[in-house]
């Protein structure tokens, strides 16, 4: 009878002592009952080496504390990426399941967007928090007017000239030719020109000079060039979007690129441009900042022929007497839409990748652009510059590309319905061309036709013409006009 | 029966209470803790990990080596590709090592297949070296081969874009459309690294080495230590074979890449549970050590606690059927560490294992089975707590009324007639009614009682001082007894402040304490002794019991009087004089003391003269004269017959002595008168033994104090002598040899040493039998012959020295170690003679020895006419002869010699000693001599103790030499030394 008034005090005790475990983290996540959050990606290299470092680090502190465990995979390319996340939306047979996260550009997100899948990382950021980002960034991921945004700018890039300084001046000294030339697309075209005519002559065979510049990422010659010659190709009105196609611009970049191409003084021809400076095909390439880390110390020929070579690196060119554009790339990542719970979780990876130390140690490590205004600071980035090398290619890619950002008008297409494939003609339709063509020309050059001779045929204005209307046909059909 | 302490209801409910939760939390606890259930759950939580690790590692080999071995396996395609292109391009296998073109067309089919394996595979890469050159222009050493990298293992991507090539002709790169990564290069070139080829040159080495033939491609697989293809590039681990022709040549090795980050995402991958309590690491180790090297490793916790570890040392727990292992800063880990099953790391190429272990720090893995504990401990020690609470609470709402009652029957005790309040509690009030019913029956009891108390015999007087309550109870008795006023009732109850005063004019200042106080009361009627018996059974209370015990008193203090006194002198008996004794020595301080012990010379002489009484009349006046020392504070004591005792103390031992002398004084007038007049003066024999510096304990002093006055009682009588230590020692055997003297003389039992004496040509004359008693008190004949003298028993001695000392010649002879003819030296007591029977008992049994017989006379001993004679006539009638012993040392030895005419005068041999260089002595044996020679007495030389001295003696013509240079005493006869015969023989020629 006497211990019966104990029982509900003893129970309280008990109670208490059992509680106190476990600590309210918000949607219940702790170091005991974590949640993994999987991240496709198409890093490779250097950089997935760099970002995988950046989330084990996350792993072990900041995300064991609360209880965010991030897994990381590389799919391919970006256009691979693309792929597997379409498949495994449509839930193809094979298909792996959706990640939480994935690297993309914003067309693809628009696209996916459409069917309701991206979540509004809007609702994880603080007005402060999302007014820390460079705004252009955080524009590319607003599709709609209520202000929600789908694309977590992650990390930016644009373009550069790379040269081989060493190769580049052997001819420089003896021909006369200074580097001034690299500031337009006119004067590239006029230095390769030389370039082959000098290696031509270096041999007794004739017709046997060597490519000078190549470039990555054809599609942003055309879409930039275009807009900077005042034609933006794919305007937005009235929430349609306009195609403005222009001849006489389309002339002027076919010129600069076709016409040399065909003549043997451009040239493309490993999977990448830094490939072919490495192989000694190419001495200079225009790609994104992104690639420096591929761009070599040494040349190797196929025949085994080895030398080490001094790089340097210059701003984008531009169309002579034009304002100074570049293009504004780099996939942010998109969070796919499940429960509060994974999209915090998501995010909250996101913030701590962006935030300005990581940011600016991956940017330096990869190439990218941070993306964060006070990351482009001087006084931010000293002293991880410092800690590169003030002089490195990677220090140097990384001032070069600020300076891009800071000086030129950077450039980016707005999403639309069909983008991904229209980008993919202005891709393909010149630079694939100029690849055939020109191997036609070297089939008419190895049956003993002169190469003035072989070319001629290719720069008639009618082959411009047929270019022209062929992807002029193809473009309106993307966006439906 | 002990009494049982009276508890309280609240105690009475708390330790059974107490006892039974005790048990019961110790059962559960027994039974959880350190019951199998304990155990069990211990088990289980290290099990996890086990278990973890083993599903990790199973996990770990299927995604890895199991899928190389398998890629491996299947790559015999590669030879039969190798041979078609042989044979299309016509050329022999040796060609690979020089033809660069056929190396590339080679490394080009082979590409093809390798990229789609590579898709399949979860490698990081795949790589085909050939043993042969890599281009036209291309450093010697380098390989030609490929190795491309994929940074999407396990993913089939349609085109390359995951891939990087990171050697290779860029041909192949552009034909296969795969980007050259950061650290490209042609081929493959040993840049003298250390370990970044042997992922290539092992197993060619290998299978060179070994004439491998195709069919054992995987007996020389290779699995690689961690390394960097480039210094820069990231750290990983290959798995290669050879690639073996069917005619046996060994052309290159091909085989797969996983980057060290690969290995940590699988391994992240398959740590089976994503609790972050966990970490993991793969690593390898020396065949047989308890040391991994670390490759990869996953979980947060590795990185904080072992990121600076170049190795891992552990510990085999065998009985946890776990390893331990402590980490550089001391946390304690649980390990499971567990072997991959991997072809290619044994034998061929040293002893490596590779194993995974998972690991988790102690106290984080048994987190819930030490929870638990806790839980259970403070489960246990919570309904304790409040099991004692709910216990005290009760028990004070229980004891409560009674405490109330209890406290209302204390200030209402002592009236006449019990009245209580009523509490209500049923058992209470019946508890209350009882008590009044007692307490009625306790009043009448006691009016009884103190009627009975008035009318018995004894008068009994009782009080009860109540310090409390401020009153004492006392019995009309108790008045009666004491003599205050009378009272009607048979008790009353009176103020302390009445009663101290009233018990102090009767027995002066007294204190009520202790159990029991006699006192003396003077009254008018005489002394009247009465004993209050007290019992302070409670504090503040005592109760007195006054009895009148005068009858006892006396009756007891003349009992004490017979027990202690003698009954002639009344003074201390010895019973009494030893505790007194005894008591004052203990209590005696820096004082010193003396005791005397005193006995009375004539007393024998009075009893025998004059009667007993006389003698008793003596005694007690010489008791009478003992009680002098009372007056300095002594204990006097008749001992025995006409011994006393006396223990005096003092300052000091001048003051004890002035006080023996004056009573020796005072002895002198004092005289027992008979009745013929004559006035016999006491005198007495005392000794003295002094406390501390002879004994400190009674029973030596008193032993010394013997001595001493027996010490007297053998000298001068009638005198106290002080104990002497040294005189003790030396003459103790007196008191305590006597003893064994009589058992020697009883038993006619003594041991004889024989010396020999010989002739001047070393022939033995005879031998000198000395006696040798073995006492323990004593030392040496003479002691036994001082004892023997003063003991009285010299007779006895002389025919024990007959008996004993024939005795023992005849057991000599019997042996054949005696002669027939040697004499035999007995010392004799000069002072007593044989008895007519002691010298017929020694003809009866040593006839035949007596002839042979040479009685020695000492000349030391005072003789008698009568004595000398009796023995010259023996020697006489036996045909024996006689000779005068230690001649030179007594106080008339001439005037013995001529009276005595012996045969043979031994010399002592204090005369002997030195003779050859003392002219004194020298003439007292040249007198000697003379006078021997005209009165045909034979010399004897005693103590002979170097050769000059024989030497000399020889000359002087004396007749026979004994002595210690001739032989020492001997307890079994032995002949002479034939040296010294010989050195005798020489002498006695020469002279």
């Amino acid at each position: 009878m006497k211990r019966i008034w104990m029982l509900p005090l003893i129970a309280a005790v008990c109670l208490s002592l059992l509680a106190g475990c476990q600590k309210n983290d918000p949607y219940g996540l702790s170091e005991e009952n974590p949640i993994s959050v999987t991240v496709w990606h198409y890093y490779n290299g250097v950089q997935k080496e760099e970002f995988d470092n950046l989330i084990r680090s996350f792993n072990e502190n900041e995300g064991r504390k609360q209880g965010i465990i991030v897994k990381a995979y590389n799919k391919g390319s970006i256009d691979e990426l693309s792929n597997l996340i379409n498949e495994s939306i449509n839930k193809k047979i094979g298909s792996e399941p959706l990640p939480d996260v994935f690297s993309a550009y914003a067309d693809k997100v628009y696209e996916i967007d459409k069917m309701g899948l991206a979540a509004d990382i809007s609702s994880y950021l603080t007005p402060e928090e999302i007014s820390e980002y460079v705004d252009a960034y955080m524009e590319e991921g607003k599709f709609d007017k209520v202000g929600s945004i789908k694309v977590f700018p992650i990390a930016k890039s644009t373009e550069i000239l790379a040269v081989n300084q060493t190769d580049f001046n052997k001819f420089a000294q003896a021909t006369g030719m200074t580097d001034e030339a690299f500031s337009t697309w006119e004067g590239i075209a006029r230095v390769s020109e030389a370039y082959y005519k000098w290696t031509d002559s270096l041999t007794e065979t004739p017709d046997d000079g060597k490519a000078f510049f190549g470039r990555d990422a054809f599609a942003n010659y055309l879409i930039v060039g275009s807009m900077q010659l005042g034609h933006e190709i794919f305007r937005t009105q009235d929430g349609k979007t306009v195609l403005d196609f222009d001849k006489e611009t389309m002339r002027k970049l076919w010129d600069n690129y076709y016409v040399p191409y065909v003549n043997g003084y451009f040239g493309t021809y490993g999977k990448f441009r830094s490939d072919d400076v490495k192989t000694g095909k190419l001495a200079a390439y225009v790609g994104a900042t992104s690639g420096i880390s591929y761009f070599p110390t040494s040349v190797t020929l196929e025949d085994g022929t080895s030398y080490s070579i001094e790089s340097k690196l210059y701003s984008l060119p531009n169309f002579e007497g034009t304002i100074p554009h570049a293009v504004q790339q780099g996939a942010g990542m998109m969070v796919f839409r499940s429960d509060e719970r994974r999209e915090y979780a998501a995010t909250t990876f996101l913030k701590w990748f962006t935030s300005v130390e990581n940011n600016v140690k991956f940017s330096i490590g990869s190439g990218y652009l941070p993306v964060k205004k006070v990351s482009g600071t001087q006084e931010t980035l000293k002293p991880f510059l410092e800690k590169a090398g003030d002089k490195s290619p990677a220090s140097e890619n990384l001032m070069i590309g600020l300076y891009t950002a800071n000086r030129y008008r950077l450039y980016t297409t707005k999403p639309f319905q069909g983008g991904d494939k229209a980008r993919e003609v202005l891709q393909n339709s010149m630079s694939v061309k100029a690849k055939e063509d020109y191997e036609k020309v070297k089939i008419l050059m190895d049956q003993g036709i002169s190469r003035e001779n072989a070319v001629s045929d290719y720069l008639s204005d009618e082959n411009f013409d047929l270019w022209y209307q062929d992807t002029r046909k193809q473009l309106e059909t993307i966006i439906g006009e | 029966m002990k009494k049982k302490r009276s508890e309280s209801i609240r105690t009475q409910l708390l330790g059974p209470l107490l006892i039974l939760l005790v048990l019961q939390a110790a059962i559960i606890a027994g039974t959880v803790l350190f019951g199998g259930v304990s155990t069990k759950l211990k088990k289980n939580e290290i099990n996890i990990l086990t278990e973890n690790t083993n599903n990790t590692k199973q996990g770990f080999e299927k995604e890895t080596i199991h899928h190389w071995v398998m890629m491996l396996n299947n790559s015999g395609f590669m030879s039969d590709e190798i041979n078609e292109i042989l044979k299309k391009e016509k050329q022999e296998p040796e060609a690979i090592s020089a033809d660069y073109d056929l190396n590339r067309l080679i490394v080009d089919k082979i590409m093809e297949k390798s990229i789609e394996m590579l898709h399949l595979s979860n490698a990081t890469g795949v790589f085909l070296v050939l043993n042969g050159p890599a281009a036209v222009k291309s450093p010697a050493e380098m390989r030609a081969g490929f190795y491309i990298r994929n940074s999407n293992p396990g993913g089939y991507i349609n085109d390359n874009s995951s891939l990087l090539m990171e050697r290779g002709l860029p041909s192949l790169a552009e034909k296969y459309n795969i980007p050259l990564d950061s650290f490209w290069e042609l081929g493959f070139l040993d840049a003298g690294a250390k370990g970044t080829a042997d992922f290539y040159q092992k197993p060619l080495a290998a299978a060179f080495k070994n004439r491998g033939e195709k069919k054992d491609t995987m007996r020389y697989a290779y699995l690689s230590s961690p390394f960097r293809l480039s210094p820069k590039d990231m750290q990983i681990i290959t798995y290669s074979v050879p690639i073996i022709l069917e005619d046996g040549t060994v052309v290159g090795v091909y085989g797969l890449e996983m980057t060290v980050n690969q290995l940590e995402q699988i391994l992240g991958q398959e740590q089976v549970s994503g609790s972050f309590n966990e970490c993991w690491f793969l690593g390898i180790r020396e065949k047989g050590t308890n040391t991994i090297v670390p490759v990869a490793q996953s979980g947060y916790l590795y990185n904080q606690y072992f990121n600076e570890s170049a190795r891992i040392d552990y510990k085999d727990n065998l009985k946890e059927n776990i390893s331990s292992l402590k980490s550089l800063e001391g946390t304690k880990w649980y390990a499971s560490v567990s072997k991959l099953e991997t072809p290619g790391t044994e034998g061929l190429y040293g002893e490596h294992e590779w194993v995974i272990a998972g690991m988790a720090r102690q106290k984080d893995l048994l987190s819930f089975y030490n929870a638990l504990r806790r839980m259970l401990l403070s489960s246990m020690l919570v309904p304790l707590i409040f099991s004692l609470l709910g216990a005290y609470i009760i028990g004070k709402i229980v004891t409560e009324p009674i405490r109330r009652l209890v406290e209302e029957l204390r200030n209402k005790s002592g009236s006449k007639s019990l009245s209580l309040e009523r509490v209500h509690v049923k058992e209470i009030d019946e508890l209350t009614e009882t008590i009044e019913m007692l307490n009625r029956d306790v009043d009448r009891a006691s009016f009884k009682m103190s009627g009975i108390l008035e009318h018995a015999n004894v008068l009994v007087g009782v009080f009860e001082y109540e310090e409390e309550k401020n009153r004492v109870f006392c019995s009309r008795s108790l008045y009666e007894m004491l003599g205050w006023e009378k009272i009607k009732e048979p008790y009353c109850y009176i103020k302390i402040e009445q009663f101290l005063p009233l018990l102090n004019q009767a027995f002066g200042e007294i204190e009520l304490k202790g159990d029991r106080i006699l006192k003396r009361l003077e009254g008018p009627e005489g002394i009247k002794w009465i004993e209050i018996i007290l019992d302070e059974s409670k504090k503040g209370t005592v109760l007195g019991i006054c009895t009148d015990v005068t009858i006892n008193v006396e009756e007891k203090e003349k009992l004490e009087r017979e027990r202690n006194l003698d009954l002639l002198t009344e003074i201390y008996n010895r019973r009494a004089f030893r505790e007194k004794a005894e008591a004052a020595i203990e209590g005696i301080g820096d004082e010193v003391a003396a005791v005397i012990m005193w006995d009375l010379d004539n007393l024998k002489y009075i009893n025998d003269t004059y009667g007993h009484d006389e003698g008793d009349r003596y005694i007690v006046l010489f008791a009478n004269c003992l009680k002098k020392f009372l007056e300095k504070g002594g204990i006097i004591s008749r001992y025995s017959g006409d011994e006393f005792v006396v223990l005096i103390k003092g300052s000091e031992k001048e003051e004890i002595r002035r006080t023996v002398r004056d009573f020796m004084k005072h002895l002198r007038v004092f005289t027992l008168k008979m009745e013929s007049g004559y006035q016999f003066p006491i005198r007495v024999s005392g000794g003295l033994s002094w406390y501390p510096d002879d004994a400190r304990d009674f029973d030596a002093l008193f032993n010394y104090a013997d001595f001493a006055m027996y010490m007297v009682k053998h000298s001068v009588k009638g005198v106290v002598k002080e104990f002497d230590i040294s005189e003790f020692k030396h003459n103790s055997y007196m008191l305590t040899g006597s003893e064994e003297l009589n058992r020697m003389l009883d038993k006619k039992e003594v041991r004889f040493a024989f010396q020999p004496i010989a002739t001047r040509e070393g022939i033995i004359y005879g031998y000198e039998l000395l006696m040798r008693p073995e006492f323990s008190n004593i030392k040496g004949i003479s002691e036994v012959l001082n004892l023997t003298r003063a003991q009285a028993k010299l007779p006895q001695m002389e025919i024990l020295t007959w008996i004993a000392g024939l005795r023992a010649a005849k057991a000599e002879v019997e042996a054949g170690q005696l002669g027939k003819d040697e004499k035999l030296f007995i010392n004799s007591i000069a002072s007593v003679c044989l008895t007519k029977e002691g010298i017929k008992e020694l003809e009866e049994h040593y006839g035949e020895l007596l002839s042979r017989v040479v009685i020695e006379l000492t000349e030391g001993e005072p003789a008698s006419q009568t004595f000398m004679q009796c023995k010259k006539d023996m020697a006489r009638q036996w045909g024996g002869l006689t000779a005068i012993d230690d001649f030179g040392t007594g106080y008339n030895s001439e005037a013995i010699l001529l009276h005595m005419r012996p045969d043979i005068v031994k010399m002592d041999m204090s005369l002997i000693r030195r003779i050859h260089e003392d002219p004194n002595r020298q003439i007292i044996l040249k007198n000697l001599m003379g006078f021997a020679e005209k009165n045909s007495i034979r010399v004897l030389a005693e103590g002979v103790e170097t050769a000059e001295e024989l030497e000399f003696l020889m000359s002087f013509g004396v007749d026979f030499f004994q002595g210690y240079y001739i032989a020492r005493p001997q307890m079994e006869i032995r002949p002479l030394d034939p040296y010294i015969v010989k050195k005798m023989q020489e002498f006695s020629g020469k002279a």
